[in-house]
């Protein structure tokens, strides 16, 4: 196994230099602008998209590794999905930005982003059904009255503040909405998972969650300006964006890497038990 | 002593004594000798892979436990030895050092299965010792609704053990049969030990059940690699298939039995905790020792495996 292990060392190298490489032009090319504006949006909102088609290749590599019978499989293959919807989203999003600029509030980068939460209830339900080994019924109501309850109460905030354009508020108050709920979930599979190979994906998501909620309460809040300029708050908000993305690729990477090289397990001989 | 019957068991041809004994050594020989030194004793030794393990000497009324050293040292006895299944030696160390009643039922082989799951309902584990004309078997039923069995199968065609000398059990032509139940009790050594591999295997097999049904059969067979490496460098009978975990050596005394079995779980232990995490491992251990009913929680607590 040590061949197996160097070449699992030297993919977590490789794969560390490319994410600070990756976070690291990022964050020079937003601040600095050191090319045109166009070409300073093409590397930009590329990263973004690259980064989080990386992880969605990933997961599709992670589902690979499993037998269609294999429980796990529908997990990641939900994950998947949902990785996959979040990329197009964000092609959807580079488009926008690079052909008009100002992205609108409401565009077909929300519908895929909405899609994403529902394949990642699933990929969190199955992980759960893995967990408790089947209690189904059990983990459906819970995954039905989170999504009721959410939904509810987007609408009633709605109905509140009267909005007038449903469909955009309905997004910018469901994604905080449903954020919190990814996220404590994530939470409970990091602590489930607490010192195991296991928790990385869902502790990453769980950081791609925080991320996702500095940007909706910098938008909200008017202090995020949607030109990309120089400005620190931007960089620190769209910089925590393509941090958690990186984190995310990161996380779904060293599982491939467990599943394709083994743990990071060395056995310790006991004292002879004897015959 | 209650024994199995050796007409159906072929016997390791041999010149002599020393003959014999070198074959069992070059050979590795598992398996039992036995010997009559006189009309009321009998002497039988306990073999696994070419060494003897230990022996039990019976005047007729019980039988005890006797060192390894008097089989070399017993030249002039007649001795027999029947080269058999793993299983089956481990089996015999209950036959020989069971004090208790022993209930004889007559059956046949297609009901066999049917009764050996009825006992799997009792508090205790039962060896079933089933003999035809022909032929022997022995299942050992965990009890405690466990679900798990051992098994193993002797006839002149030849030894099957456990999922396959069940099903030969099951479908051997000579259908009656009689069925000698001995209900496990923790009187003597053996029943210990018996339960205590029982428990090994039942556990060290759900939790790799478990491991698979979050991570995948890959990450399975990374984890029983590691494991049958281990026990193989301690010259242990062990071996895989898929989750299951299968352990048939024949250990001196319930202690060094716990030593190894503990070393086995630990390693698992370790090397699933990498993986799923404490929380998640903490999760089935206490599933599976929730399990588990007062004879095996009170073994647990005698020989804590688990930690």
């Amino acid at each position: 196994m040590p061949d197996n292990l160097s070449k699992k060392h030297f993919l977590t190298l490789t794969g560390g230099i490319l994410a600070a490489l990756n976070l690291s032009v990022y964050a020079l090319v937003y601040q600095y602008e050191p090319f045109n504006p166009l070409i300073n949006r093409l590397i930009l909102n590329g990263l973004t998209v690259a980064t989080a088609g990386f992880a969605a290749i990933v997961l599709t590599l992670i589902v690979d590794c499993f037998q269609p019978e294999e429980p796990p499989r529908r997990m990641w293959g939900a994950f998947s999905g949902a990785m996959w919807c979040w990329t197009i989203g964000e092609v959807i999003w580079a488009w926008y930005n690079l052909t008009v600029l100002e992205v609108p509030d409401f565009s077909g980068a929300d519908i895929f982003w909405f899609i994403g939460y529902v394949f990642l209830t699933a990929s969190i339900l199955n992980q759960f059904k893995l967990i408790y080994f089947g209690q189904m019924s059990a983990l459906y109501s819970a995954a039905t009255v989170i999504w009721t309850f959410s939904i509810m109460l987007t609408t009633m905030i709605l109905a509140i503040t009267g909005s007038t354009d449903i469909l955009i508020d309905f997004m910018g108050v469901f994604y905080p909405i449903a954020d919190f709920f990814v996220a404590a979930t994530a939470l409970i599979l990091v602590i489930t998972f607490r010192r195991g190979t296991l928790a990385y994906p869902w502790l990453s998501l769980f950081a791609f969650v925080v991320a996702d909620s500095l940007y909706i309460w910098a938008t909200s809040s008017d202090i995020y300006n949607y030109e990309m300029s120089g400005s620190i708050t931007n960089l620190m908000v769209d910089g925590a964006y393509q941090l958690a993305y990186i984190i995310l690729s990161w996380g779904v990477f060293q599982q491939l890497l467990l599943l394709k090289f083994g743990a990071n397990f060395q056995s310790t001989d006991a004292p002879p038990p004897g015959k | 002593m209650n024994i199995l019957s050796f007409e159906t068991i072929k016997k390791l041809n041999a010149v002599d004594n020393r003959d014999l004994l070198s074959q069992v050594k070059e050979r590795g020989l598992t398996g039992l000798a036995a010997a009559n030194p006189s009309s009321k004793e009998q002497v039988i030794w306990l073999l696994m892979g070419g060494e003897v393990i230990h022996g039990y000497q019976s005047n007729g009324i019980g039988a005890e436990r006797i060192s390894s050293e008097q089989l070399t040292l017993a030249p002039a006895w007649n001795i027999s030895v029947y080269p058999l299944p793993g299983r089956v030696v481990q089996f015999s160390k209950v036959l020989i050092e069971h004090k208790s009643a022993v209930r004889t039922i007559n059956s046949n082989s297609a009901e066999l299965l049917t009764l050996a799951k009825s006992f799997s309902k009792d508090e205790n584990p039962t060896l079933m010792q089933i003999q035809w004309r022909d032929a022997e078997g022995l299942i050992l039923v965990s009890g405690c609704n466990l679900g798990h069995q051992q098994a193993a199968f002797m006839s002149p065609q030849g030894n099957s053990e456990d999922a396959e000398a069940l099903t030969r059990m099951s479908e051997w032509p000579t259908k009656e049969c009689r069925v000698n139940v001995y209900s496990g009790n923790m009187e003597s050594t053996a029943w210990v030990e018996a339960q205590l591999c029982l428990l090994f295997e039942w556990s060290a097999s759900l939790l790799l059940d478990r491991y698979g049904y979050l991570t995948g059969k890959t990450m399975v067979g990374s984890v029983t690699r590691d494991l049958v490496s281990q026990a193989l460098r301690f010259g242990r009978d062990f071996s895989t298939t898929g989750p299951n975990l299968t352990e048939k050596t024949i250990f001196p005394s319930p202690a060094e039995m716990f030593t190894a079995y503990q070393n086995s779980f630990r390693l698992e232990m370790r090397h699933i905790q990498s993986v799923i995490g404490v929380g998640m491992m903490t999760i089935i251990l206490r599933q599976m020792q929730t399990s588990l009913n007062k004879p095996y929680q009170t073994l647990l607590q005698r020989y804590p495996i688990f930690e």
